[in-house]
């Protein structure tokens, strides 16, 4: 396995951060909170009612907006580059409702994470592709501020790339947005 | 559960005990952990975006998230905030009689600190290494489709977060319990029932989150999480050199000790400092706002 060091990593070469020690310590535990968290359905007990329940609420707009019910995030994994692609590490980092993260690293430096999220949770998300001039494989493609690119698929899911490392630049977002299988995403 | 994330990031201090205990503790993990203070710092630091109205589509997204109570955002600081044993009226009088940019532990400050019995710090940290599991399934669900895949994530672990592993080990553990702190943890646990482990404070704050059910299925889970995690704690420690002393010698920039009286030492820094609600705020803030940039 290709060695990647984080900063940490790379003052003490031998230290066991890396995830293959991790992996074997936590396995078992790991393992239980999955069995825990799928038994109850993902509903750790709760936390004590609050005080002072609507004070300081700052937004009542729910996150699901229509009557689609939101894809689970895992239903998004399939999709995404596979781990190595172009000598990449590829983590999955985050596996919400509607929401689905990776993150890519090379040398041990973080270079860009990759999302797929359901716009049935988010419909204002839509709409700055109504403007596009680019495609991606046939799908509408916005920049969205400095150091991110979009594409719509299906009319419903964003994939969005967005740079973590000054080197990762608007060509490296767009070359990887192809790299996700955006044909296999619209067919969902 | 009233501030929203926002409000929450804004009013972190910039400078407290937390943040002199993190800092003294940079050796170990170094550059890792920045204080990161307010919302809008937070997601310049993530996007690196400075577009006024991209930082605002982020924060507004942000905040109907964690208003979902579902999302488990709100859950994960819940966690974070009661795990700690903050005493504000201890950290004020520590600061009240700071000599210049240190914390003199002694006289009339110190006979305000108890230190916990081996058993009652063994607990302790076993409940901070089950909160920290559980908070960071409820701040990223379970990540990838095998076990593979998640446990690639939780051991991805930087920034804030390693920090936090970080100071538990060194605050909880080598101070408190010295060199063979992991042995005596598992010497306690092996003794512990489950009558006794209902009897503790700290359980009793934070015990009905973790899972098991009843308290002897929540112990035998805290056993199974130590049990798993105590090789790498053990490789951690070794691999820097980690040792009581070393860490002393970070901690005395800012805390005055007139005797190497490491009991009071951890006692005072668990009851004047709330490491896990700084950096958990800042955790769970970082977390979120990656998944807002990416759903706006």
């Amino acid at each position: 396995m290709r060695s990647k060091l984080k900063p940490s990593e790379r003052k003490f070469p031998n230290h066991p951060m890396r995830f293959q020690f991790i992996y074997r310590a936590i396995a078992p535990v790991l393992l239980a909170s999955l069995l825990f968290l799928t038994a109850c359905g993902g509903n750790a007990p709760v936390p004590p009612p609050d005080p002072n329940p609507g004070a300081n609420t700052e937004v009542t707009t729910p996150a699901t907006e229509t009557a689609q019910t939101p894809q689970k995030g895992s239903a998004f994994n399939q999709f995404f580059p596979a781990d190595k692609t172009e000598g990449y590490d590829r983590v999955f980092t985050q596996e919400k409702e509607g929401f689905a993260e990776i993150k890519l690293t090379l040398n041990g430096t973080e270079m860009a994470k990759i999302s797929i999220s359901d716009t049935a949770t988010n419909l204002a998300a839509r709409s700055k592709f109504a403007e596009a001039e680019e495609t991606v494989d046939g799908f509408p493609l916005v920049a969205q501020g400095a150091n991110a690119h979009a594409v719509l698929v299906g009319d419903r899911y964003q994939v969005k790339v967005m740079s973590r490392d000054p080197s990762f630049g608007p060509d490296e977002r767009k070359a990887w947005l192809a790299k996700v299988n955006l044909q296999g995403l619209a067919s969902l | 559960m009233s501030a929203s994330i926002v409000e929450l990031m804004d009013q972190l201090p910039e400078k407290n005990l937390t943040t002199m205990l993190l800092n003294g503790l940079d050796f170990v993990v170094p550059g890792e952990w920045t204080n990161i203070v307010g919302f809008d710092n937070m997601v310049k630091a993530v996007t690196r975006e400075t577009d006024p109205a991209i930082i605002q589509a982020v924060r507004d997204r942000a905040i109907v998230l964690y208003s979902d109570k579902s999302q488990g955002y709100q859950r994960a600081m819940w966690i974070y905030q009661t795990v700690d044993q903050a005493d504000k009226a201890l950290a004020a009088a520590a600061l009240a009689n700071k000599v210049g940019d240190k914390i003199p532990l002694v006289g009339g400050l110190m006979q305000k600190v108890t230190p916990n019995a081996d058993k009652a710090q063994a607990i302790d940290l076993c409940l901070k290494l089950v909160a920290e599991i559980t908070c960071f399934c409820q701040i990223n669900g379970i990540p990838g489709d095998s076990l593979g895949d998640f446990m690639k994530a939780i051991a991805d672990y930087s920034g804030e977060e390693l920090m936090r592993i970080a100071t538990l080990i060194c605050v909880d553990g080598l101070i408190p319990l010295g060199p063979d702190f992991l042995q005596k943890i598992d010497r306690t646990l092996n003794n512990l029932s489950a009558g006794e482990l209902s009897n503790n404070p700290a359980f009793g704050r934070v015990g009905e989150f973790l899972p098991g059910g009843n308290p002897a299925g929540k112990l035998a889970f805290i056993n199974r999480s130590f049990s798993s995690m105590q090789g790498w704690m053990s490789g951690f420690v070794s691999a820097r050199g980690l040792t009581p002393e070393k860490i002393m010698d970070h901690i005395q920039g800012f805390v005055e000790v007139s005797d190497n009286k490491l009991d009071y030492v951890a006692a005072f820094l668990d009851l004047s400092t709330n490491y896990y609600e700084h950096t958990g705020t800042q955790t769970v803030a970082r977390r979120l706002i990656d998944r807002a940039y990416g759903e706006i």
